[in-house]
């Protein structure tokens, strides 16, 4: 699999390029700026771009606003976005734009080999992911009573999972119960939370999910 | 036409004042003043008689006659005038007056009749009160009357301007504060209505219906307060003033009094202090927001390499990493949550998102970190200047931190931002017990910070019925 990181540190980008190298992606292209970013996307048409949101010439939104014109010029380009800070409205709007393939994490996440690994092959395979800083910020906001006081201990932590965009099978491996449990869970918090059928494991249900608790 | 009023084509009351100008002393003055009477009314003989309270008897004060050419301001003897008078009519007869009321009647007599037309009419109304300023001056200078001369060497040195105004508007008293902020001596300004000299074209309409509305009916809207208007100097220009108008108590109709100052450079100063309050605002704004750069580009990147580096050093221990090895996990752990504190503080000094996206998703992620639950009620569309969202944004954060510390009971917050006349209008309502007491707390330095922006804070918390912060902040700086 082949990736072009955007991100203007230096430090950050070439440690998330040997993390990455080591875990057997090959880093097609570096970039420290979202012109650069898309000339190196044009160029080497990788499976997923790792975009910083901040980066030159603004400084503000200018890896976002990058990711838009990737999305549009070559659909089938996984994104993930790294954040410095945990912005559910971007997030949120980031992965409910529709498209499949897409990922929001804080960028301290680098540092964790194995998620940022296997955040970068879910995004390559068209899946979601959303950091679980977020998920853990729009779980927390809820108060007082409602379905999702109904749900259990272990249903909560499904539900968690399958808002950061995970599948049934990395649930499953998390949690330590067969495939087969975390279905039942799910096929529970869908009935208790209202939402239909979730057997659906990709981005579909990411987005049911992440709609009801943006609510 | 009422040519008085309407500041054209008014030759007597013009020639008047001429002569006043150009007179080298009052007695001169009255003479030539006289002089421009006579002749204009077409009469033979004008006598100024002046009445003495003290002896409760008239005098001559001053006369002119046509066979002269000439006057005699220092007027003539009883019987020389009786003996003039035999051969003459009495043509005209007005009073002169002044603030004080009427000092004098004037006489006008002609050897063949002469009927003045409505034009000269108007101007005697005028001319009256030219008149009796002249004769206030004369008597101020050969008066011994102590508290008479004090009022007009008051009124002299006054640094405000002074005008007194009769019942019609008109100028009775222009002192040299005037003179000297309108460019208008008072020699012009006397007996001109003061509407037309000193207000700006637009508002004299106004202030005429005032006038009229207090004769009328004696409500008073202006008197004895201050206010601040718009005044106009001879040559046009405008400037910004502040008047009181008193009601002088004096016998017969109504005088009044306005008391105005330029407060240019007032203004001027106040705008000046304005700016450099917002100036510092924005200072204060633009340093915050570099600390919050200089940390992500520094610190927080620098952190997270390190994490990396640890976490390479963890992997590089293999299956059977040893005390290494859980020191190693140790210091990463250690590291997420300085790393994690880290980024609350830099987004406490300055969000990122309120430069990126401005106050809507920078305040839903306020109201979604509320300890107490809060509904984002509406956010005005829009960007504003960088520092009036700041402040916004700050306003809130406060008031959600003091929903959480105060409102003991409450159970929802709401925030608003709207736009409401120019100005950003932040509201946080909770709808606690109230009744707090929000002296002293993260809220008056906030107060200060709004107030260098032009705007005001306020907090009302009425037993009962919750607390509620609230701002207003001018949209443009």
């Amino acid at each position: 699999m082949r990736v072009v990181i955007g991100e203007d540190s230096v430090l950050l980008r070439e440690g998330a390029a040997r993390i990455l190298e080591e875990a057997g992606i090959e880093v097609a292209g570096q970039a420290g700026d979202a012109e650069d970013l898309l000339r190196k996307v044009r160029a080497h048409k990788p499976e997923v771009a790792i975009v910083d949101i901040r980066m030159p010439p603004d400084n503000t939104d200018d890896g976002l606003r990058a990711a838009a014109t990737i999305r549009a010029e070559l659909p089938g380009t996984g994104i993930l976005v790294l954040s410095q800070y945990v912005e559910e409205h971007y997030a949120v709007d980031l992965l409910s734009a529709g498209s499949e393939g897409v990922g929001y994490l804080l960028k301290d996440r680098i540092a964790e080999v194995d998620r940022l690994v296997d955040a970068v092959r879910r995004v390559a395979e068209g899946g979601s992911v959303l950091d679980p800083e977020v998920v853990t910020e729009m779980l927390g906001r809820r108060r007082g009573e409602g379905p999702l006081d109904t749900l259990t201990e272990r249903e909560r932590e499904v539900l968690k999972a399958m808002a950061e965009g995970q599948t049934n099978r990395a649930i499953a491996a998390e949690l330590f119960v067969s495939e087969r449990a975390v279905e039942r869970h799910v096929t529970a918090i869908f009935g208790k939370l209202d939402l239909g059928d979730g057997s659906d494991g990709g981005h579909r249900r990411v987005l049911a999910v992440l709609a009801y608790l943006r609510e | 036409m009422n040519s008085s009023v309407a500041g054209v084509g008014q030759p007597v009351e013009r020639s008047v004042a001429r002569a006043i100008r150009g007179a080298a002393d009052t007695d001169d003055a009255l003479a030539r003043a006289l002089a421009v009477i006579g002749t204009g009314l077409g009469v033979d003989l004008v006598v100024v008689w002046e009445e003495d309270a003290e002896a409760g008897s008239w005098s001559c004060g001053a006369s002119w006659w046509r066979d002269a050419g000439g006057a005699g301001a220092d007027g003539l003897d009883r019987d020389e005038l009786l003996a003039r008078k035999a051969s003459l009519q009495t043509e005209v007869e007005f009073p002169a007056r002044s603030e004080r009321g009427v000092l004098a009647r004037i006489e006008c007599f002609a050897a063949r009749p002469t009927e003045p037309g409505p034009e000269m009419l108007a101007s005697l109304e005028v001319v009256q009160v030219q008149l009796g300023q002249l004769l206030e001056r004369r008597r101020a200078e050969h008066s011994t009357d102590v508290a008479f001369l004090r009022h007009r060497a008051t009124l002299q040195a006054a640094l405000d301007c002074v005008i007194t105004i009769d019942h019609h508007g008109r100028v009775l008293e222009f002192n040299p504060a005037a003179e000297r902020t309108f460019g208008i001596s008072a020699a012009d300004a006397v007996g001109r209505e003061m509407a037309e000299l000193v207000i700006p074209p637009e508002q004299r309409d106004r202030h005429r219906a005032g006038l009229r509305r207090y004769l009328e009916t004696g409500e008073e809207r202006l008197l004895d307060q201050r206010v601040e208007v718009e005044a106009q100097r001879g040559d046009g220009a405008r400037f910004p003033a502040e008047l009181t108008i008193t009601r002088i108590e004096v016998p017969g109709e109504p005088v009044f009094t306005g008391h105005l100052r330029d407060i240019t450079e007032r203004r001027a100063a106040e705008a000046e202090l304005r700016r450099s309050r917002a100036r510092l605002v924005e200072t204060a704004y633009e340093a915050r927001r570099q600390i919050e750069r200089d940390l992500h580009d520094g610190a927080q990147q620098q952190l997270v390499s390190v994490a990396m580096t640890l976490a390479s050093a963890r992997a590089a221990l293999g299956e059977e990493p040893g005390d290494a090895g859980e020191l190693l996990e140790e210091a990463i752990a250690e590291l997420k949550a300085a790393t994690a504190e880290l980024r609350e503080l830099a987004r406490g000094i300055h969000p990122a998102v309120l430069t990126e996206g401005g106050l809507e998703p920078a305040l839903r992620g306020l109201v979604r970190r509320s300890p107490l639950p809060a509904q984002l009620a509406g956010v005005a569309e829009g960007r504003f200047a960088a520092a009036v969202e700041a402040a916004a944004y700050f306003v809130v954060a406060e008031g959600l931190t003091n929903a959480a510390r105060h409102a003991e009971g409450a159970s929802t917050v709401e925030v608003r931002v709207q736009v409401d006349g120019g100005s950003v209008v932040v509201t946080v309502g909770d709808d606690g017990p109230g009744g707090a007491n929000l002296d002293g707390g993260g809220l008056g330095g906030l107060a200060d910070r709004v107030a260098a922006l032009g705007g005001q804070l306020t907090v009302a918390s009425p037993a009962g019925e919750g607390t509620t912060v609230r701002a207003e902040i001018p949209c443009e700086l």
